[in-house]
């Protein structure tokens, strides 16, 4: 239990900056994601804050003590590795207890914490094995029962859960955020899944280069994003971005949107965008914010339009139908009755109350 | 229907023969390589068991009338009599005494470099494997007469120590080199983990690098062995008399036979001074192949 403070920290490989001036509050207990793709820095934001990287500037607190050049043993972290980095030549019994030994803790207490944490992640009739003889599943919770017998104050998970096929990491995913509500530890959790980082965090950083782009609840981050990236990144499949024109129609700001297929229909712009009349913005809508749902179609904000359907993606709840709007490809999220046949017209709604805009230029968020 | 069946069946048969004399050309071929391979050494095996008398007259591919085991033990243990008989027992335990303790030191260093600079990179680790590599490439011939100077300053010449010291050093630069790039497909991650779990350097390196280096060890165990044992130009160079290595007494006592040429006993004494690395290589070879394959296949 503790709570972790990255304050400013920069790192640089050579003439290359990884980290620029990151800045992470985690509070006791909290369950934070580290969200991004490869080469953002996130890893070895996870690496420094582990005490296996040094940094160039700035601060890592831990419980408010300033441990940038403590030694990773005596930080009381741990740490799973998506690799597991299970000791090969040492039996399961052996990797779990191998850092209490280093600590010199006592044969019971030793054996207490063994038997209690084989039981716990259900791998105490391993203990005798290999990780050789392990499959992926069970070669994850010994690097987990490593970790946890260790009672340390943060957890640090490097991406534990890619190595592992589809089925077992949704499986692994649940357990962890299991274990996360019975022990309530600080968890700081590295990935480049966003449906990981949606599910498991209290908090996502994501990252872009170095830089913490957004920092708020999955929430936050999915449905409010700052710029284009953000959105990008949260989200599957990803949001629609239609490249729309801000025009005036009867004295009032508008959108033109043309379907596939069919003529340009106008619909009336948000307040925010009144300072971009005449100039182009980047409409985003959410797949299921473009929808079939009958109900939808007189609510408030919502705006129904005939579409020229391209292909259809039955995926069993939800059907994924490909179209165009102003020539830029969109997804749209339906309902599976009433989808039309591939090449056929249908009636879809879109949600404008949920858009969101950004700049072409710099692909901010236009607030 | 049936031309078309009656076709499928004849390319079915010329095809299953085609392989079945492919095979026997591989075969063939193959054996005839392994003959001319072996030759010299059935030569060496014939001539040493039999007499003088019978090598003078006989065919060299001759099997031997009777076997006659004298020139092994001329070989090994002299003929008991004569003044300045050079026999070979002293000096293989001379080899035994240089080559045991320098493949252990130098296979344990390249070990603890390959792990230095794969697993605790540090500023210049790049150059110094550099350098390291460098001395693979360094010729015997080079590093001779430095080599003289060093063990005189070090007041180590014509001694087995001296020797050790000169095939450890030399022998560094590729027992380096082994461990280096086996430790490369090993995942950082086991280090980190060990890291975090507490253990230092050297606990690291014991219990859990050395532990699942097997693979590489034997690789250069055989290797080092096979060099330290085989040479001649250190041995001759840095050890004279009673401290020279096998290798330089079986030159010796090629060289220096009084009369007749003894060819049996010629044949038995190299066939003694190569016997150990055959041994290392018959015992081990199965896992030196594996060895040399096994970093490259990330497990």
């Amino acid at each position: 239990m503790a709570t972790l403070e990255v304050r400013n920290v920069s790192k640089s490989f050579g003439s290359t900056k990884v980290l620029r001036e990151v800045n992470i509050n985690v509070s006791d207990g909290e369950f934070l994601v580290l969200l991004g793709p490869s080469g953002c820095g996130k890893s070895t934001l996870l690496n420094i804050i582990a005490g296996l990287e040094t940094l160039n500037d700035g601060e890592i607190r831990i419980d408010d003590y300033v441990v940038n050049n403590m030694e990773p043993k005596d930080r009381n972290i741990a740490m799973v590795f998506q690799s597991y980095a299970l000791y090969p030549n040492m039996s399961v019994r052996d990797n779990i207890t191998f850092g209490l030994k280093q600590r010199k803790v006592s044969a019971s207490e030793m054996e207490t914490a063994l038997q209690h944490f084989s039981k716990m992640l259900k791998v105490d009739h391993l203990l005798d094995r290999k990780p050789a003889q392990l499959s992926g599943g069970q070669r994850q919770r010994v690097a987990m029962g490593r970790a946890l017998v260790r009672d340390p104050k943060i957890f640090l998970f490097d991406e534990p859960l890619s190595n592992l096929d589809a089925k077992l990491r949704v499986d692994m995913r649940a357990e962890i955020k299991k274990l996360h509500h019975r022990l309530g530890t600080t968890i700081i959790y590295v990935t480049h899944d966003q449906i990981e980082a949606m599910t498991l965090g209290n908090r996502i950083a994501v990252m872009k280069e170095g830089d913490v782009v957004q920092l708020g609840t999955p929430k936050e981050v999915y449905s409010d994003p700052v710029n284009r990236y953000v959105a990008e990144f949260i989200g599957s499949p990803s949001m629609n971005f239609i490249p729309v024109k801000v025009v005036t129609e009867a004295g009032q700001p508008s959108l033109s949107l043309t379907p596939k297929g069919q003529s340009a229909v106008s619909i009336p712009a948000p307040g925010v965008l009144s300072s971009y009349e005449g100039k182009e913005v980047t409409l985003g809508l959410r797949p299921e914010q473009i929808t079939n749902l009958p109900q939808w179609s007189d609510a408030v904000g919502v705006h129904s339009l005939d579409i020229e359907v391209e292909v259809t993606e039955p995926t069993g709840p939800d059907t994924l139908v490909f179209t165009e709007i102003n020539g830029a490809s969109v997804i749209s999220r339906c309902h599976p009755d009433n989808v039309a046949e591939d090449g056929g017209v249908m009636t879809l709604s879109l949600s404008m109350a949920q858009a969101v805009f950004f700049d072409p230029q710099t692909g901010e968020r236009i607030r | 229907m049936s031309a078309s069946t009656t076709d499928f069946q004849a390319l079915e048969q010329s095809g299953a023969r085609k392989r079945a004399v492919y095979r026997w050309i591989l075969y063939l071929l193959l054996g005839l390589f392994a003959v001319y391979y072996l030759t010299p050494l059935y030569v060496m095996i014939v001539t040493s068991l039999k007499s003088m008398a019978e090598i003078r007259q006989g065919n060299l591919l001759m099997l031997p009338e009777s076997l006659q085991f004298d020139a092994w033990k001329i070989a090994w243990s002299g003929r008991g009599y004569e003044a300045g008989d050079v026999f070979l027992r002293p000096f293989f335990w001379n080899s035994t005494k240089m080559v045991v303790p320098a493949v252990i030191i130098s296979t344990f260093f390249g070990a603890l470099n390959g792990y230095a600079l794969t697993k605790w990179r540090f500023k210049g680790d790049n150059l110094i494997f550099l350098l390291f590599l460098f001395g693979c490439f360094i010729p015997y011939q080079a590093i001779l007469l430095p080599m003289a100077r060093t063990l005189g300053l070090l007041g180590i010449s014509n001694s087995v120590g001296g020797l050790v010291v000169v095939h450890v050093v030399y022998g560094l630069s590729f027992t380096t080199l082994f461990f280096r790039n086996y430790y490369v497909s090993i995942p950082n991650e086991i280090v980190k983990a060990a890291r975090i779990d507490g253990a230092g350097f050297f606990k690291i390196f014991f219990k859990i690098l050395l532990p699942i280096s097997a693979p590489i060890i034997v690789v250069t165990v055989i290797w080092q062995f096979t060099n330290i044992w085989n040479d001649f130009l250190f041995g001759a160079t840095f050890s004279f008399g009673d401290a020279a290595p096998i290798q330089v007494a079986l030159n010796n006592m090629v060289l220096t036979s009084t009369s007749v040429k003894q060819y049996n006993v010629d044949m038995a004494a190299a066939f003694i001074a190569g016997f150990p690395t055959l041994i290392v290589y018959i015992l081990a070879g199965k896992y030196f192949i594996k060895g040399l394959t096994a970093g490259s296949v990330k497990g």
